[in-house]
């Protein structure tokens, strides 16, 4: 008791401390009270990034102390900003330093993706108390794939998917039929490489090639390489805008026929001054003209804002709405109190300027939230994850006479001001639900049976996810009540007691729960072909094979692959085997185990890269009651996700990963998954590549069929 | 031991009595204030739903007035409503707050002809001593409002006489709707310039309305655009927009379509001519000088009109040719005299 008051009469002496300081009427100046809150902010320094950046800065706390003024408080907050300049900083020290804080502390930055990936290892591998919240400005998909994870990030721009989309877009309003990508393989150009395929595709454009390069030796070849062949359109994704000026040299040089369009990347307003940009144009994250921010940018400073400037606003606006509502409020974690002004969905209230969050500083005061948009627009979270916005515009810009001129804006969500972009996420969301036909019917004899082969066809310390994956699929069909006389596993068998197993004896899945008791292993990898996979489905012995699944058509089969993949075939063994279990053999087996009536039905889990280039044998053959659900397209790679710091590798598949989630929820909650479900589910949590089915329209109908059918049958719900 | 806890109960009573002061004093009850002071003087600017953001005059509203809220010296907020319900909420909440507000003087400033209705709608939204209401883009001066507007007449007049002056033969008028008090002024102006009697060219008379809806068409980008892609199939000279926001579908489309298009067009309310590089030249609207005179009057307290109609006489509208179209310019220029004295007739007829 005598201790319970002393603390009640420690916090309220703090806030009493404050308190008396407060005097006067609200209309003398300044305040007398000023509460400073740290502010890291880890941006680029170089040309006039340094003065652009600070002085965003130094108008936001202008306007934060005019809003205080505004409305009447006494007491204020405002940003002490510590500035590091994120090419010169030890990324490495400041990850560690980041992750291991004890208190709250709030990092905006940095701006490169590949600086943010070099700090986003510490937090990823989980080491410390991780307690920092780190504001991104820019939304590379693969940072915020990783991030995503990690409750320590939060990025305000959407992924650059939608940026590679859009230029795709562009192109084609141009008239372009044929499209090339030329792209700086980095951190920052992998947005690019994983989807513009896929987009391509989606939105019916030739892609006349990708051209990637690794390095700036690499750059002048591949450039001069693509402007040479490419007489349509060419995407250019320079790593930075550094790039640039070479780009349009071996441009003029090659005399090309093709136009370019440039991503954000290459945005820089000194290097536009000169001659050589005149006319260039692309697109960039930018602000909603709707919100005013540019307007008064440029009544201001005379100029536009570079990309970047209206997230940096916004992080520092939400960190003071976040800061002055754990000082007067609750004092909760720092990212509750973000969320707590911010805003899933509904209507915005538009906050950036001083008199609009005077309304919020009062607000919160009086206990009310609000859905603010900012700066740069709509600040939306994504619902599930609440790690990123999900709204961002972008300005097409065009250098004229010397400057970026926005031709226009464009979102995915459209607005009055801003065009419309049918967004990926909706692609999604639309071509799964449209992919199914509900009237398909199918007539299939009563289950009988059901059996699976769990494959995991790469071997070694660096490959630990496969194994790891394949052995949580084992468990978790055992859990269910299947004996291993229907389970056939096959596996390298080399992970318990691998050299590079820092807990000898054990493997584990990602939750750090133990794989290797009770495992009965039917084969190890080496002693098996990729061939003999016919030969097992088809349940056919021979020497050395005695473990096949003799099925008919009262048994389900299912297939659960995890491995490596390339274009037309699955890697069977180490990472530079060239045994592959390819698209030919793939058919071969589909043909073989339908004409031999081998299952009732068939359905495949892939989880490997470029896994389309084999499953869409699934599609080809069109063998009734055989599906397909794989990870990646055939022109993408899957993830790898859940880096282990203490084990030195990936615990496990971001597909895989999802599937597994979803099946302990069913299990869990005893409920029925129907297929449609189960395919949307994983279609729209899987990060980083593109799940896809084949041959569901030859299956049964996804409405009405589930997933209990390989798993557990319904009646035993 | 029973001491201590007494003073720390002491203290406990007394910390919750400051807080509790610390908030009643925060804004609830304020004072009038009256000085130099920043918060002495507040000004609401309200904009047309989807108004700002299209480079219209609106874009030029906002930036007067924010860069006259830092020289001038007072509080600003800027208000984008949603829709008609929100904007209503808005304008209601300004009267609401006049008894808790500690501003001396208050503006409310409309910033579209379309708030007339709403005016109407609510005549308990008065003037005081300490509101004023500023209404732009409409001459309508039935409002209990100051009323600050510009005629498009005269320099749609020089537009079309200067069309005529080419000779293009086929021309046409793309307008937002048929009603607004502006786009009639506007299509007018350019039909009387184009068809005058001593021109090059006969009757104009392809006039193409987005919309049927009274103030309607102004926000239709991708509508513009369909409509636009049907139209460059024939074989126009010269189309003259009166779309609005609108016009930006228009501006995307021709960039687009670069080289199947023939025609030229101009720019509306400001200078376009970087959106697309068919922009001849631009009609710009003064609104940003027309709001900053009238803050600077209405901050000293000095008299000023009720309503005012800027024209091409008093400068508060122009012609403005692109730079690569420089020949236009003395084109323009030469019928500067005509379509003052032209707009000067045509109001005096209203």
């Amino acid at each position: 008791m005598k201790n319970l008051f002393g603390i009640l009469f420690v916090l309220l002496l703090v806030a009493c401390s404050n308190s008396e300081m407060y005097s006067g009427t609200s209309a003398e100046l300044p305040p007398q009270h000023v509460e400073k809150c740290k502010v890291l902010v880890v941006l680029p320094m170089e040309g006039d990034y340094g003065v652009r950046w600070k002085r965003t800065a130094d108008w936001f706390n202008e306007n934060l102390q005019k809003a205080f003024e505004i409305a009447g408080i006494d007491s204020s907050i405002a940003l002490d900003i510590e500035w590091l300049d994120e090419n010169k900083v030890n990324l490495d020290s400041l990850g560690r330093f980041l992750a291991t804080q004890n208190k709250d502390s709030v990092v905006i930055g940095p701006l490169y993706p590949q600086n943010v990936d070099r700090i986003a290892q510490f937090f990823e591998r989980k080491i410390g108390n991780q307690k920092t919240r780190i504001a991104l400005m820019m939304g590379t998909d693969e940072i915020i794939r990783k991030c995503s994870k990690q409750d320590g990030f939060f990025s305000l721009a959407e992924p650059d998917i939608t940026q590679s989309e859009m230029l795709l877009q562009q192109a084609i309003a141009y008239g372009a039929t044929s499209v090339s990508l030329l792209v700086a393989n980095t951190v920052y150009g992998s947005t690019f490489i994983d989807w513009f395929a896929f987009q391509a595709r989606e939105v019916g454009v030739h892609v006349g090639g990708f051209y990637v390069y690794n390095n700036k030796a690499e750059m002048d070849s591949v450039a001069r390489e693509v402007f040479e062949q490419e007489n349509g359109y060419v995407i250019c994704v320079p790593d930075n805008y550094k790039e640039l000026p070479r780009y349009l040299e071996i441009y003029r040089e090659s005399k090309s026929k093709a136009k370019l369009l440039f991503s954000g990347s290459a945005y820089n307003v000194e290097f536009f001054k000169t001659k050589e940009a005149e006319g260039i144009e692309g697109y960039a994250i930018g602000t909603d003209p709707e919100s005013g921010f540019d307007l008064s940018y440029y009544a201001r400073y005379k100029e536009f804002p570079i990309p970047g400037e209206a997230q940096l606003y916004d992080a520092l606006m939400l960190s003071s709405f976040a800061f002055w509502f754990n000082q007067k409020i609750a004092n909760r974690p720092f990212y509750d109190a973000l969320v707590y002004n911010t805003t899933l969905d509904g209507d915005e209230f538009l906050a950036w300027e001083s008199s609009a969050m005077a309304r919020v500083l009062k607000g919160i005061l009086n206990y009310k939230s609000f859905n603010v948009s900012g700066a740069s627009g709509k600040l939306n979270l994504l619902r599930e994850k609440t790690s990123s916005y999900t709204h961002s515009v972008y300005t097409h810009w065009k250098v004229v006479n010397g400057e970026p001129f926005p031709l226009e804006h464009v979102s995915t969500e459209g607005s009055k001001r801003v065009t419309a972009y049918k967004s990926s996420t909706n692609w999604g969301v639309q071509a799964s639900a449209s992919e199914f036909d509900s009237s398909t019917q199918f007539r299939y004899s009563p289950i009988q049976d059901r059996y699976a082969l769990l494959v995991a066809a790469s071997a070694g310390w660096s490959n630990y996810r496969h194994q790891a994956d394949a052995l949580t699929m084992y468990r978790y069909l055992k859990s269910l009540g299947m004996d291993d006389d229907h389970i056939v596993l096959i596996v390298a068998d080399d992970l318990v007691e691998n050299p590079e197993n820092p807990f000898p004896g054990y493997v584990y899945d990602y939750d750090w729960e133990p794989l290797q008791e009770d495992v009965h292993i039917d084969y190890r990898l080496n002693d098996l072909e990729p061939e003999d996979i016919i030969s097992i489905l088809a349940g056919e012995k021979k020497d050395g094979l005695d473990q096949v699944i003799d099925g008919d058509v009262s048994g389900n089969i299912l297939v659960f692959w995890s491995g490596h993949g390339i274009r037309n075939g699955f890697v069977w063994g180490e990472n530079d085997s060239e045994k592959l279990f390819t698209y030919d053999l793939m058919k071969e087996l589909l043909q073989k185990v339908t004409k031999e009536q081998k299952f009732r039905k068939l359905l495949w889990l892939v989880e490997t890269c470029h896994a389309g280039s084999v499953c869409r044998a699934f599609s080809d053959v069109g063998a009734l009651g055989t599906m397909c659900i794989a990870a990646s397209d055939e022109n993408e790679t899957s993830k790898a996700i859940y880096l282990n710091d203490e084990m030195h590798t990936y615990m496990t598949n971001s597909f895989t990963y999802v599937m597994m989630e979803e099946l302990y929820k069913v299990k869990e909650d005893s409920v029925y998954i129907a297929m449609n479900d189960f395919y949307n589910y994983l279609y729209r949590n899987t990060l980083g590549s593109h799940v896809s089915v084949y041959n569901s329209d030859r299956f049964d109908n996804m409405y009405m069929s589930g997933i209990a059918e390989f798993f557990v049958s319904r009646d035993d719900f | 031991m029973m001491k201590k806890l007494l003073a720390n109960l002491v203290w406990l009573v007394l910390c919750i009595m400051e807080i509790s002061c610390g908030d009643a004093s925060s804004g609830d009850n304020p004072e009038i204030v009256n000085g130099n002071d920043f918060r002495d003087r507040y000004v609401l600017v309200v904009y047309s739903r989807g108004g700002l953001g299209d480079r219209g005059f609106q874009d030029k509203v906002y930036y007067s007035v924010v860069s006259s809220a830092d020289s001038l010296n007072f509080v600003l907020e800027n208000a984008l409503p949603s829709n008609a319900e929100s904007a209503e909420e808005v304008v209601e909440r300004f009267f609401k707050e006049t008894e808790s507000s500690a501003y001396a003087r208050r503006l409310l400033v409309l910033a579209s002809g379309e708030y007339v209705e709403l005016l109407k709608k609510h005549p308990e939204w008065k003037e005081s001593e300490r509101n004023q209401i500023l209404l732009l883009d409409s001459d309508d001066d039935s409002v209990d409002a100051f009323i600050r507007n510009i005629s498009l007449y005269g320099a749609s007049y020089m537009a079309g006489a200067a069309v005529s002056e080419f000779a293009m033969k086929k021309v046409a008028i793309l307008a937002a709707n048929s009603t607004s008090k502006s786009v009639i002024q506007a299509v007018t102006g350019f039909k009387s310039g184009y068809e005058r009697e001593d021109g090059e060219t006969d009757t104009l008379d392809q006039v193409f309305y987005l919309s049927e809806d009274g103030d309607g068409g102004y926000g239709f980008d991708i509508d513009a655009s369909y409509f636009l892609s049907l139209l460059y199939q024939k074989d126009y000279d010269f189309l003259f927009p009166v779309m609005g926001g609108s016009n930006l579908g228009l501006f995307r489309f021709l960039r687009e379509h670069e080289d199947e298009t023939q025609y030229l067009i101009c720019g509306m309310d400001s200078d376009q001519q970087t959106l697309s590089n068919k922009i001849a030249f631009s009609v710009v609207k003064r609104f940003d000088l027309l709001i900053e005179d009238f803050l600077n009057k209405w901050l000293n307290e000095a008299e000023q009109p009720r309503k005012y109609v800027g024209t091409l006489e008093s400068k508060d509208i122009d012609v403005v040719a692109s730079h690569w179209y420089s020949e236009w310019s003395p084109v323009l220029e030469k019928f500067r005299k005509e379509s003052i004295e032209m707009e000067r007739r045509y109001l005096e007829a209203k």
